[in-house]
């Protein structure tokens, strides 16, 4: 299971930011869960299903939001 | 098209605006959606069906927003109040707490009062000769006195804003960074702006007082609205000066170099706001003949302004350490704001020589009680005489002199403190005028009829007011 680390997520509204932009996409079922870590870093757990080029579009998707960031 | 105005409470970050500006663009007919953390609003411009507050109580629910069509007055705690069969009785730990609050911020004008009156100036003056320490502790003195009232008031309207976009539970560290990234504005800018006043030795940016005086009245005007919003005065919350979102959300930037680039062009901008104390720095760096020796002059005098600086965005952040907290620390940061809007208004009046407060506590020129005449010296120029002592101007020779005649001020310094080395009297001089110790021929032409005010450059050394006819 592939997990993508966030920066910038601080918390419950940004969780539901990122879920609510995934989920516009078709990619809501992507992620599994998102987990809030210390110094505003977030954990998206993506599913086995994920093919490379949904985890490329995700992390696109995110990159392109503007306060959050992957790592 | 129609537009309505919810009132949010729960937000305590960006992402809660975003979250609601997303969530509610959904709905069919939404126009535009602007969610607002420092007013707790959210502004809805629809063509069709405008959302319900219900409905957005139940879309919102889980994230703990709560909708409604009035403000949410807090409920008061009163300090006196009735008790049947009683009578009045007094809340005394209420009125106790109200008491230390309001007797905090009248020690930082007292402080402040005191630094300026205290002479503590007149032993860190500046000359061409002065070390880079100098420069500092005369930064630490203007931080401390009327950098205060302008700079600190654009921090204390700025803070606010700051603090909501980190909201509440964010740590003091965090909270700071923009006031870093301010204070670093500032140090590049006055940096840069001494090597460029070193290097080509002109007073380039010095002359204009008109220009100065009326960025500063602005300036304190928005300050002045600030303060009232802050001190939740109702017509002034319904004026909001609002810069474009996409430019307001780089402020809380969680990113390391992203989101800072506000504070920090604010601060870089304040070059354009010198108190008198930073003319000063300025002048002594103009003479400098050296790009590097006045950007280090310049900047080792910034440098000193931040150290109180700071303390006043310490304040500020440690103020809004919980929304209760937030909301009182706000009032009385903002009548505080007010207070220093209105003194930094009056000094322009002053400086631009327009009627101001300050003339309703003039004293009138004992000179004028007198039988003494105008001097005229052998070649016929009329002279005109005055002390500048303390933190004061005054006349020696008539307040009233004729028109059209060369007239020369002579100005004994003996002792000024402060910015009050710098004079400034708009009509009569180009520019502000660096008083050196001793006597100070200011030639002044032949002046046209008419009332001219002296002061000195931000307008605080009480007026004196030449009478020419």
């Amino acid at each position: 299971m592939t997990t993508l680390t966030v920066q910038g997520m601080h918390c419950d509204a940004c969780k539901k930011l990122i879920m609510m932009e995934l989920e516009d996409a078709g990619l809501g079922d992507s992620v599994v869960d998102i987990t809030l870590k210390p110094e505003n870093i977030g954990e998206l757990q993506l599913a086995e299903t994920v093919t490379s080029n949904d985890e490329e579009k995700i992390i696109s998707i995110i990159n392109t939001m503007e306060t959050y960031s992957i790592v | 098209m129609q537009e309505k105005i919810y009132y949010i409470a729960g937000m305590h970050c960006a992402s809660c605006e975003l979250l609601i500006e997303k969530r509610v663009l959904k709905e069919k007919g939404v126009k535009a959606a602007d969610a607002s953390l420092g007013n707790g609003t959210l502004r809805v411009e629809c063509d069709g069906r405008m959302p319900r507050t219900n409905e957005l109580n139940t879309w919102f629910q889980s994230d703990g927003y709560t909708f409604s069509e009035t403000k949410q007055v807090e409920k008061k705690e009163p300090w006196l109040y009735v008790v049947e069969g009683k009578g009045i009785q007094m809340d005394m730990h209420i009125l106790k707490k109200k008491i230390v609050i309001l007797a905090q911020v009248a020690a930082v004008f007292f402080v402040l009062y005191l630094i300026e009156r205290s002479g503590i100036a007149q032993y860190v003056s500046l000359s061409e000769q002065s070390s880079l320490g100098v420069f500092f502790l005369f930064g630490l003195v203007a931080g401390a006195s009327s950098c205060a009232a302008l700079v600190g008031g654009i921090l204390l309207s700025l803070s606010k804003n700051w603090n909501d976009r980190y909201g509440y539970d964010a740590s003091m560290g965090k909270k700071m960074v923009p006031h870093f990234y301010f204070h670093g504005g500032r140090l590049f800018a006055y940096t840069l702006f001494g090597g460029v006043l070193g290097s080509i030795g002109k007073a380039v940016g010095l002359g204009n007082v008109t220009i100065f005086a009326t960025i500063t009245i602005l300036v304190s005007g928005v300050m002045l609205l600030i303060g009232l919003q802050m001190a939740g005065v109702k017509w002034a919350e319904r004026c909001q000066i609002r810069m474009p979102k996409f430019i307001t959300r780089r402020i809380a930037g969680t990113q390391q170099t992203a989101g800072n680039q506000l504070p920090f062009a604010i601060g870089a901008g304040t070059v354009l706001l010198p108190c008198g104390f930073t003319l000063i720095a300025q002048g002594i760096a103009l003479t400098s003949g050296s790009a590097v020796q006045g950007a280090m002059m310049l900047g080792m005098f910034v440098f000193g302004t931040m150290i109180p600086l700071l303390f006043i965005g310490m304040a500020t952040v440690k103020g809004s350490k919980n929304p209760k907290r937030g909301r009182i620390f706000s009032f009385y940061a903002g009548i505080v704001l007010v207070i220093f809007a209105a003194y930094n208004i009056n000094g322009q009046f002053n400086v631009l020589g327009i009627p101001s407060v300050s003339d309703v506590f003039a004293k009138a020129s004992v000179t004028d009680r007198t039988n003494i005449k105008v001097v005229r010296n052998p070649q016929g120029v009329q002279v005109v005489t005055m002390i500048a002592k303390g933190f004061e101007y005054t006349f020696t020779s008539p307040s009233t002199i004729q028109a059209g005649v060369p007239t020369t001020l002579l100005v004994d310094n003996q002792g000024m403190q402060g910015c009050g080395i710098s004079l400034s009297a708009r009509g009569l001089i180009n520019g502000f005028v660096q008083l050196q110790p001793g006597q100070n021929t200011i030639d002044l032409g032949s002046p046209k009829k008419g009332t001219y005010k002296i002061t000195c450059a931000m307008g605080m050394v009480a007026p004196i007011t030449l009478h020419i006819q």
